[in-house]
């Protein structure tokens, strides 16, 4: 098996509530994600499951454990470079799409190259191109969210996080906010795109239509992991 | 560059939010510039008024007795004053002649008995009296001392219906014995502040035609802006004693104008406008400050998602902050441009002729505070809603 590219290594993370005490959140969790598989994260509301996401991406400081990246520790280093790592190496699908609402498609698309150093304007532009045909709305990038409709807008959403050719997508109930339909299409489009580029997936959702799709399924209660990590075989069911 | 581009575009995006903020900035700066400039021109008033009547700052007076009678006496006192005079000092006679005829029409120059018009109102004056005092000339030019041709003599506002305007002939007769008038041409107008018609001959010249003007007694003026009253003083006594000339028994020179105790009672009407201008700016500062903290709240999901995109807790910070700095400059530069247009082009405007009130320069010193405390109001105004936008939760971004 190869080197996990995303790792959490005993994580736990806590809130501090009004009164002063702390509430655990997370105890102790570790958890590797391999290139190129995609991990559905289940659980109750409350169970820590949107935390874990927020550890892996970046997005937090867990109170203690590590979070592995490309085989370094990335929860220790600095805003700066925390920043650069979650633009160079992590993409991020909200449940609310989260698109910038004044900008449209094509320069939602195209932040996270703005955000990343180097890349010349010409070269934005194509990969922007092709990231809105692989999620198939090359002929959108004109068109402001509010002329999108939910479905689109995800799309976009995904298209955003491809566009930087992450080595793992960060997800949080990505089709929650769609009917059934547009929730199927969308999720294929995701897990399709993903795969193109050999691009990891970690979902987190209550759906277990949605689970099904993906590699394997990690569940967590209570701020613990429940079930041991479990790989599925197939990868072809996108 | 890339922070630069992101605030642009933010501005572009949430073009009344702008305007709105700008607007509230302007408001404040111009307020300042505004405030100043009032503040700057009703001193102005008061000092111009002052300086039309008794004389600039510093101003001393008091009556002496020439060595002669005649013009070699007063020409005696103003070369004794010769050293004041270069170093922008000005010395003044000014003659009260005891006797009384009066003048009239160019006709009664050859006939001159009697001339029936009555002799008040009429000064003869010698030395430096336009630098004294602030004397603006409304038509025509200040007279000039010459030996040849007739007498120049100016005459104020309220004197152009009984004198006569620029170009008018007059007959001039300072007592009934004199076998005859002198000829004078008006050769200006002034602005002296007075109601009363008023004529101002040059002694000099009119002496060298009737030398039975002058008299003993005159009165000395003197004036420089940038000696104090007791090195004045002192310098006048030098020039009275250097001229062979005297104080008569009592007699001394004592200050003439107001203009330290009129600035005095402004001091507390400019206090006051100050600090309507700083109200006026926490006021602006508060308004960016209650836009800019609701926008950061509107946008907090939006702040957040460029976080988890990459962008960096200083580069959101410089994004709001930039956006709320381009408004701050845009807001002073049309602050200035209306200031600048107001004071060069409006307020002239509103002064009256008559009025020795000289149209104020640009407030240069004023438009500089307005615009750094406009920029300083946008730091305040815009730095908190930034540093909230910052520090958002990112977090967040994963929660609606």
């Amino acid at each position: 098996m190869s080197e996990p590219i995303l790792s959490a290594v005993d994580l736990t993370a806590s809130v501090r509530l009004p009164d002063g005490s702390t509430l655990p959140i997370l105890r102790g969790v570790s958890l590797d994600i391999h290139p190129g598989e995609s991990v559905a994260i289940m659980g109750r509301s409350g169970s820590g499951k949107t935390t874990l996401l927020s550890l892996l991406g970046l997005l937090s400081r867990p109170d203690s454990g590590q979070v592995m990246l490309l085989g370094r520790d990335a929860s220790r280093v600095g805003d700066r470079e925390r920043a650069g790592l979650r633009n160079a190496h992590l993409g991020f699908v909200f449940q609310s799409y989260s698109l910038v609402r004044h900008l449209n498609a094509r320069a939602n698309v195209e932040l996270p190259l703005r955000y990343g150093s180097g890349v010349p304007r010409a070269v934005r532009r194509q990969r922007v191109q092709d990231a809105l045909e692989a999620v198939g709305l090359g002929e959108r990038g004109s068109a402001k969210p509010r002329h999108l409709s939910g479905g689109e807008q995800q799309r976009i959403a995904i298209a955003r996080a491809l566009v930087r050719e992450p080595s793992v997508i960060l997800a949080d109930e990505p089709t929650g906010a769609l009917d059934t339909s547009t929730a199927e299409s969308v999720l294929t489009v995701l897990l399709h795109s993903a795969r193109d580029r050999g691009t990891a997936i970690v979902i987190v959702t209550h759906d277990p239509a949605v689970a099904a799709r993906l590699d394997r399924t990690v569940h967590i209660d209570g701020g613990e992991l429940v079930a041991a990590p479990r790989r599925r075989a197939s990868r072809s069911r996108a | 560059m890339r922070t630069l581009s992101h605030a642009f575009q933010e501005l572009r995006a949430h073009p009344w939010r702008a305007v709105l903020s700008g607007l509230s900035l302007l408001i404040g700066v111009l307020a300042v510039v505004a405030i100043v400039t009032i503040s700057a021109i009703t001193a102005e008033v008061y000092i111009a008024g002052s300086e039309q009547a008794h004389g600039r700052q510093i101003s001393i007076a008091g009556d002496i007795e020439l060595a002669s009678p005649d013009a070699a006496g007063v020409s005696r006192v103003l070369e004794a004053a010769a050293a004041l005079r270069v170093d922008g000092g000005a010395v003044v006679l000014h003659f009260q002649s005891s006797e009384s005829a009066g003048y009239g029409a160019i006709a009664d120059t050859i006939y001159p008995t009697p001339l029936t018009q009555t002799w008040s109102g009429v000064h003869f004056v010698a030395g430096d009296v336009a630098q004294q005092r602030r004397l603006p000339i409304l038509s025509g030019r200040w007279f000039v001392q010459h030996a040849g041709g007739p007498v120049e003599v100016v005459t104020n506002r309220a004197g152009v219906d009984q004198f006569g305007a620029v170009g008018d002939g007059i007959s001039l007769a300072h007592s009934r014995t004199q076998s005859r008038a002198v000829e004078a041409l008006i050769v200006g107008v002034i602005a002296d502040g007075s109601s009363e018609p008023t004529l101002y001959v040059p002694a000099i010249s009119y002496g060298d035609r009737q030398p039975s003007l002058f008299e003993r007694d005159v009165r000395l003026t003197l004036q420089h802006a940038s000696v104090d009253q007791a090195t004045l003083t002192q310098a006048g006594n030098d020039i009275v004693a250097r001229s062979g000339a005297q104080f008569p028994e009592g007699s001394a020179l004592y200050r003439t104008d107001d203009i330290e105790r009129i600035l005095a009672e402004l001091r507390t009407q400019q206090n006051a406008f100050l600090i309507t201008a700083v109200i006026m700016l926490v006021v602006s500062a508060i308004g960016m400050l209650n836009i800019g903290l609701a926008s950061v709240a509107e946008r907090s999901r939006e702040l957040v998602v460029r976080r988890a995109l990459g962008a960096t807790r200083g580069g959101i910070l410089g994004q709001v902050l930039l956006a709320s700095v381009w408004i701050g400059l845009l807001a002073v530069a049309v602050a200035t441009v209306t200031a600048v247009l107001a004071v060069t082009w409006w307020v002239p405007q509103q002064i009256p002729p008559e009025s020795a009130i000289e149209p104020p320069g640009v407030p240069w010193l004023a438009v500089l505070w307005g615009g750094m405390a406009g920029v300083g109001t946008t730091l305040v105004g815009g730095g908190l809603p930034a540093i909230v936008a910052a520090r958002l939760d990112m977090a967040a971004a994963l929660r609606d």
